[in-house]
């Protein structure tokens, strides 16, 4: 047997020589398939199991012949292995993917016969013609994807489509280019979060917590989050420089060229909010860094506080950044103890239960006037980087008083009530103002203690320290300030300088009567307001309220509320609002009712029921007494639905309506215009 | 705008239609000829009807009762709107609501109640409405008052025939339609006859106002004068519509009045009525 098997290798060896290309080509046809899948190597160690082709001149023995057929099943199985594994290598693009995953029908292959000798039998596994575990099969070949890419790859493995995929890989290859491309340029420096100072605490941190990692590996991280480039442009590390950066960019883009007077570099100033500073925390160095130790970041720990330069020649104390809401300069507190000047106000602290800023002193704003920067023609100009808050003379309007001694936190039209002294002056003047209006030499009557009876009404009493404003006009509080705050009782009104008074009103408001004759205007009905401290002026929210409750057409102005609040006050004199609506309906009822001759023909479409046009009614109601114009055109609609008045929409003159209300309200407007211009100028 | 002078009209009907085969399915209108509209609304005649009453299974539809007296097509439109849109309506108060969302599904007792509270409203109230019922149940529901609402309708009218008809899902449409055309024929020949006597009086014989003496030309007059009678056959009174209004609102501050006294037999008389028939006698003269 043995020496059968030698003999048939002899012969085979005798075959391998006569075997051609053509041959070999056209019998393995998994070879054809799947070229990259088995290397050169592969296709070389088949002349090693080629069977030779049947030659009729050959005469094999039958032993030999069955030992070449068992080797022919073993090579048929191996072909049949590599033919399933052919399928699942889409490794290329130029490689035709087979959609078919089953296991292909056994293909007649004329496989070659080579005759190796027996070998023991040794139990292996059966080859399985179906890759069950598609992991195990990368597991295994492990080193020929890693080259690959794996998205290729798996696009691959999950669709059989060779062209969609062609368009995927393709698509994908473009866009890792294009974002290949563009992460050179750019610099992630905009999701920096902390300057080089804090990364380098940082990193300490990482090497104590995790020594393994190398310095390589951290230098790669922090270049993958900062980049290469230069520092952080953005715009909150900007403004985290000392001015001394800036002017000196500045000075390198050639604005100005003089050198700041005075400037050097004092790093060692700590710089506070200004919310510290109001709830009394120390100057100094010690308790700033305690404060800041509280503060979530403790990066700051190793660093000096971030400070903006001052002239050392100015001022001796830390410097404040403005609040960002500021009109005014950036405040340098002096040692100076205002409040110690004005007793009074200090009692008003106590009163109102705040702790008087004894240790701080009020913000000046004299420190930086000599920041300038001077140009080429001598011009001074205020220096940004260093006095960007600070209040220019030349700049500010002449008609505003420099505001000393104030603060603002945060900035709003009213002052805080840590500086009432101040409020007290403008009161005075306001006071003074509409006193003049009303004033009459020879009446005694007249002057702070008007006819308004102000406890009247609980509601229209309140005044607010933080209604006043310096510009003398009220401004409505919050309705939830009611009662929290007393009267500014401004009982030492000085004594009013005859020369001051304007001439008195030609005739004294005139007081409404009912029935209104037609000839009343609206001019002669409206009074003029009587703003006094003890008057009270009312809430304009409240009065707005009250508006809405009673009909009233809203107004634009509070000056214009006032004005047709005091109007129907005196016209109808009721304890609430409801009251006062009821009067109203029964107002307007009594006007047509009285007045029924005069204008028969309406009065007889009304009464005939007979749809009537909305703006018919109206100019007749407002020509027979002028105050109907005041009333909201909803209160009329639902009077008039009350008493069975009916009315239909004219489209055609609908157009027409829009102008005549247009007219009406400018009407109005003008006229509560010249009732309001010589009360309230100056 | 039309010159052509304001007339009350003869009939304007704000209904309510109950579906037959769907007892919960209702349907709320307008009309001047109710039985035009109740054949529409049934598919009897071919043009018209609502998109709503034509679905499938709601027909045929029952008008159950129908309030008028409208003194003007616009009201009869805005009371169908109110009683529609009674969730929202201007006419019924925030406190006083019975239906407070939009597409909620409401009974009869619904219906009703909220028809009695639009009634209650001074602005319809002044017309003096009239409200008459064609169905047994729905009569007994509103006789019910399921909503306690403190107000009672002065004229509310129901057939006797209704009242005796024992069927329970009160019989169908074609002898709710008779018992409608019944009455409306009725009531229209009726004020036909009014105002023919009327006419018939102006037309005959020199008539001076009663109130003011002031003659009254009804040959020659071409509309500009307004005329009202006593609508009791046996009173004569005669008088200008605006001179008895002055009479009626001597002593009230009423605009528009509800009722006054005859002032020559005293009997109590509807305004809306007067100044319906004195609109048409106007209009009458004014289309001659």
């Amino acid at each position: 047997m043995h020496d059968g098997l030698e003999e048939a290798g002899r012969h085979l060896m005798m075959v391998n020589d006569h075997l051609s290309e053509d041959s070999v080509e056209q019998g393995d046809i998994c070879m054809t398939q799947v070229p990259a899948m088995f290397s050169d190597d592969e296709e070389q160690e088949e002349p090693e199991t080629e069977i030779p082709v049947q030659d009729d001149d050959i005469l094999i023995s039958t032993q030999v012949q069955g030992a070449i057929d068992e080797i022919d099943h073993q090579e048929t199985v191996v072909h049949s292995f590599r033919n399933v594994l052919s399928k699942f290598a889409l490794e290329t693009q130029e490689q035709e993917v087979t959609e078919d995953l089953a296991p292909r029908a056994k293909k007649k292959v004329p496989v070659k016969k080579v005759i190796k000798p027996s070998k023991p039998k040794i139990p292996t596994v059966r080859l399985q013609k179906r890759i069950k575990s598609i992991t195990q099969f990368n597991t295994d070949n492990w080193e020929s994807h890693r080259v690959k890419d794996r998205a290729q790859k798996m696009i691959s493995m999950l669709s059989g489509k060779s062209v969609k995929i062609k368009k995927l890989v393709s698509k994908l290859n473009s866009e890792a280019t294009a974002d290949a491309e563009d992460s050179k340029d750019s610099f992630p420096t905009e999701f920096a979060t902390f300057d080089e100072s804090e990364w380098g605490h940082i990193v300490t941190l990482l090497r104590e917590k995790l020594p393994k990692v190398s310095r390589t590996e951290l230098n790669s991280v922090q270049q993958y989050v900062y980049g290469n480039g230069d520092e952080a442009r953005n715009l909150w590390e900007a403004s985290q420089w000392s001015p001394e950066k800036k002017a000196v960019s500045q000075i390198s883009d050639g604005e100005s060229e003089t050198v700041l007077p005075g400037l050097t570099l004092d790093r060692n100033l700590p710089v506070y909010t200004l919310s510290q500073l109001v709830e009394g925390r120390s100057v100094g160095g010690g308790d700033e860094h305690s404060v800041l130790r509280e503060e979530s970041y403790s990066i700051i720990e190793q660093e000096p506080p971030i400070s903006i330069d001052v002239p050392s020649s100015e001022t001796e104390i830390p410097s404040h950044v403005a609040d960002s809401c500021d009109s005014g300069s950036i405040i340098s507190f002096e040692e100076h103890d205002f409040l110690a000047q004005n007793k009074d106000a200090l009692e008003n602290y106590n009163l109102l239960g705040l702790l008087p800023p004894t240790t701080l002193g009020i913000p000046t704003t004299t420190g930086f006037r000599s920041d300038y920067i001077k140009t080429n023609n001598n011009d001074l100009l205020p220096n940004v980087s260093q006095t960007s808050y600070d209040i220019v003379s030349s700049i500010v309007s002449p008609t505003k008083a420099q505001r000393t001694g104030t603060i603002q936190v945060p900035a709003t039209r009213t002052t805080t009530f840590q500086d009432q002294q101040q409020i007290v002056k403008p009161l005075k003047a306001a006071v003074k103002i509409y006193v003049d209006s009303n004033f009459d030499s020879n009446d005694d009557s007249n002057g702070p203690k008007a006819d308004v009876d102000i406890q009247e009404h609980e509601s229209l009493s309140t005044l607010t320290t933080s209604m006043l404003h310096d510009d003398n006009e009220i401004i409505i509080d919050s309705e939830d300030e009611r009662g929290k705050y007393s009267i500014m009782e401004v009982l030492d009104v000085p004594p009013l300088d005859p020369n001051q008074y304007r001439d008195p009103p030609a005739s004294p408001p005139q007081r409404l009567k009912t029935p209104v004759s037609a000839a009343d205007s609206l001019d002669s009905q409206l009074q003029q307001p009587l703003l006094t401290t003890q008057n009270a002026s009312p809430n304009t929210a409240k009065l707005r309220k009250s508006f809405k409750t009673i009909g009233l057409k809203p107004c634009k102005n509070k000056i214009q509320m006032l004005q047709v609040w005091e109007t129907l006050k005196a016209k109808f004199p009721a304890s609430s609002d409801e009251d006062r609506y009821l009067k109203l309906k029964q107002f307007l009822t009594d006007l047509i009712v009285q007045n029924r001759d005069e204008s028969a023909f309406l009065m007889e479409q009304i009464y005939t029921f007979e749809p009537i046009r909305y703006e018919s009614l109206k100019r007749w109601l407002v020509a027979l007494n002028s105050f109907t114009e005041l009333i909201d055109d909803s209160f009329i609609k639902n009077w008039a639905d009350l008493n069975g008045i009916v009315f239909r929409n004219d489209p055609e003159n609908l157009s027409e309506s829009q102008t005549q209300t247009q007219s009406q309200s400018q009407m109005l407007s003008q006229s509560l215009s010249q009732l309001q211009s010589p009360s309230l100028s100056p | 705008m039309s010159n052509k002078p304001h007339c009350v009209p003869d009939f304007y009907c704000c209904y309510l239609l109950r579906s037959i085969p769907k007892p919960n399915s209702f349907y709320i209108g307008s009309s001047p000829d109710p039985v035009r509209r109740l054949r529409q609304h049934n598919g009897a005649v071919r043009r018209g009807g609502a998109f709503r009453t034509k679905r499938t299974g709601t027909r045929p539809w029952k008008m159950v009762c129908f309030v008028y007296g409208f003194t003007s097509k616009i009201a009869a439109l805005q009371f169908e709107h109110a009683w529609q849109h009674s969730y929202k309506t201007r006419f019924i108060e925030t406190d006083d609501r019975l239906v407070t969302k939009k597409n909620t599904r409401n009974g009869i007792a619904t219906k009703l109640g909220n028809l009695r509270l639009l009634l209650r409203h001074p602005y319809f109230d002044t017309m003096n409405l009239h409200i008459r019922f064609f169905d047994r149940l729905v009569w007994e529901s509103w006789e019910t008052n399921k909503f306690k609402i403190d107000f009672k309708v002065p004229a509310c009218e129901v057939d006797e025939a209704v009242l005796t008809d024992e069927s329970q899902l009160d019989d169908l449409n074609e002898l709710n339609l008779e018992r409608i055309r019944a009455f409306y024929d009725d009531h229209i020949s009726y004020e036909s006859s009014i105002f023919q006597r009327y006419q018939d009086e102006l037309t005959y014989g020199e008539k001076h106002c009663m109130l003011c003496d002031k003659k009254i030309d009804y040959i020659h007059d071409e509309g500009t004068q307004m005329v009202t009678f006593c609508s009791e056959d046996e009173c004569n009174f005669i008088s200008c519509l605006s001179c008895l209004y002055k009479q009626f609102t001597k002593n009230s501050m009423e605009i528009i009045p509800k009722a006054g006294h005859c002032p020559s037999c005293h009997r109590l008389l509807e305004w809306s009525r007067l100044v319906k028939y004195s609109t048409t006698i106007r209009q009458n003269l004014v289309d001659k």
